[in-house]
């Protein structure tokens, strides 16, 4: 009997430690996940011809694409920092991704037809950026991404334009 | 002569027209005093070079050289290292532990207390580490980090015509 | 201080394979056979000793980490030479990039004064000793736009063809032709000008 009873106190123990174990595999994983904020940016020193369409702001619904002044300009706030560093004076927004990325797992984002990025969660606050040209492998980044960092890649377009993927840590809201 | 002929006086001295048009600039110099008098300083201007590359020595000691280029193979392969290390290796191992029954409980109690420590000394130690890989030959790569905006820049430059990002960035307008 | 040596090239290939085995002292020692050609290389493109200095070390380092990539097509000094230029292209990229093109700049793309100049009959550098030339190579290429002077280096110093140096300027070969003739032209110029200046 003493034994039979024995027996079942340790599957008890057996089952709580699985729980607890479970749980702490758990708490891990979603303290490693992070939510990453992907702009491809185009970079010109054209201005917005203040008689196009929707030239004060966002694309119009419905519109063909091609003006400028269809385009969106970027935050004010990143659009200023990458004044600071780059010699372009407009900025304009040509697709933005937010995506939730879980620990040690990589998404990935197509940013234009040819253009894609895939975001991988490392150690230490770390994220692998790869970035595809036609489906190639261009470039491969590993840095630290914390709150408030910024990982740019960019390039030259025609028409001494260019163009910019920024990556940025968007705070997970529990 | 005009300035393309002279251009083109060029690349026959540094052998690079096609035979036909070879024979044309051929043809000019043996009629052209001017052509041949362009042609000498082009190819003196070549000869001096050639054989005269510039030498300079370097003021610093070998070791001295050396010294800042070992510590910086060797800082780059302790961050490959740190890079190549399996992220979750100890939670393998804790689920070895996991099958007694009590002591796995405080292991697992163990993992949700002692991780978050451990994920902010390496955040501290790779605060700084950056790996950029340049992955094709079509392209080259630079990096540089813009303190002021928090900002860390690579930028790629498209070494031929034929690049991945050539067609991938004219098409950003025509979506 | 001390102009190194030519060396034989059968002598790297030996240091070159341990190195590649991971004998970091083997590596070592091809950086000190070859350190000075190196920053000559990244000083005559750069102008600037600091920056050359940077750059070849730089270059030693690319060249560790890539030490398995060399099958031995070239020698391992041109191959050490074409990272030291890459890296030293990729450079005043940077630079360019965050300064506005200059006026001049496009002038000396398209000729500019160069298109005016008579033609230099008589060789200036008669009679000279060849230090002395050296010394005045060295000078006129520093006189030259980076540019200019880039298209040159590569086209007389490491004997590419037009094409191979497009690619690695990032231009048209007719871009290419117009650099290097303009260049030769104004090099032609200011070696004749020396010699006004101090008879040889």
């Amino acid at each position: 009997m003493r034994g039979w009873k024995s027996q079942v106190t340790a599957g008890r123990w057996a089952v709580v430690a699985l729980l607890l174990f479970c749980l702490a595999a758990g708490v891990e994983a979603r303290a490693g996940d992070i939510q990453v904020d992907i702009q491809l940016i185009w970079g010109t020193d054209e201005k917005p011809d203040a008689n196009a369409p929707g030239a004060e702001g966002a694309p119009e619904e419905g519109k063909e694409g091609g003006g400028i002044g269809e385009l969106k300009p970027v935050d004010p706030a990143l659009s200023s920092s990458l004044k600071k560093i780059f010699k372009w004076r407009e900025y304009y927004l040509i697709k933005r991704e937010v995506v939730a990325v879980a620990s040690r797992q990589s998404v990935r984002v197509r940013l234009s037809e040819h253009c894609e990025v895939v975001v991988r969660e490392l150690a230490g606050e770390r994220v692998e950026v790869k970035l595809f040209g036609r489906g190639k492998l261009v470039n491969r980044t590993v840095k630290s991404l914390e709150p408030g960092q910024i990982i740019t890649i960019a390039g030259d377009d025609k028409n001494e334009t260019a163009w910019f993927v920024v990556i940025q840590r968007v705070k997970l809201v529990v | 002569m005009n300035e393309e002929f002279k251009v083109k006086l060029q690349a026959y001295l540094d052998g690079e027209l096609p035979v036909r048009e070879a024979a044309e600039v051929a043809r000019t110099l043996d009629e052209d005093a001017g052509a041949r008098a362009l042609f000498g300083e082009l190819r003196t201007t070549r000869q001096w070079l050639r054989g005269n590359k510039p030498e300079h020595a370097l003021g610093e000691s070998r070791e001295f050289y050396w010294s800042g280029i070992e510590r910086e193979i060797r800082r780059l392969e302790a961050a490959e290292a740190v890079e190549s290390r399996p992220a979750a290796g100890w939670a393998a191992l804790l689920r070895q532990w996991a099958t007694p029954l009590a002591g796995a409980a405080v292991v697992a109690l163990a993992i949700v207390i002692f991780s978050v420590p451990n994920s902010i000394e390496e955040a501290d130690e790779n605060r700084y580490l950056a790996e950029v890989e340049n992955n094709t030959e079509a392209m080259s790569a630079i990096s540089f980090r813009a303190q002021s905006e928090n900002m860390f820049v690579v930028w790629i430059s498209e070494r031929y015509e034929e690049s991945p990002m050539h067609a991938s960035s004219t098409d950003l307008r025509e979506r | 201080m001390s102009l190194q040596p030519d060396r034989p090239a059968s002598e790297d290939e030996k240091l070159v394979k341990k190195a590649q085995g991971g004998d970091m002292g083997a590596f070592e020692e091809l950086v000190a056979r070859h350190r000075d050609k190196l920053y000559a290389r990244a000083l005559s493109m750069m102008r600037n000793e600091d920056d050359a200095r940077d750059l070849s070390q730089e270059a030693w380092i690319k060249g560790w980490q890539r030490l398995r990539q060399f099958q031995g097509g070239s020698t391992f000094l041109t191959w050490m030479t074409r990272i030291v230029i890459n890296l030293c292209l990729d450079q005043m990229r940077k630079q360019k990039r965050q300064r506005t093109e200059s006026i001049e700049g496009i002038e000396e793309e398209s000729g500019g004064i160069e298109r005016q100049m008579p033609v230099v009959e008589v060789n200036p550098t008669e009679g000279l000793e060849r230090g002395e030339l050296r010394k005045r190579i060295d000078r006129a290429l520093g006189q030259l736009s980076f540019e200019h002077r880039t298209a040159l280096i590569l086209h007389e110093f490491e004997e590419l063809e037009y094409k191979e140096i497009a690619k690695r300027m990032e231009c048209s070969i007719g871009t290419v032709m117009s650099r290097l003739f303009y260049a030769r032209r104004k090099m032609a110029a200011l070696m004749a000008g020396y010699n006004r200046e101090e008879p040889g």
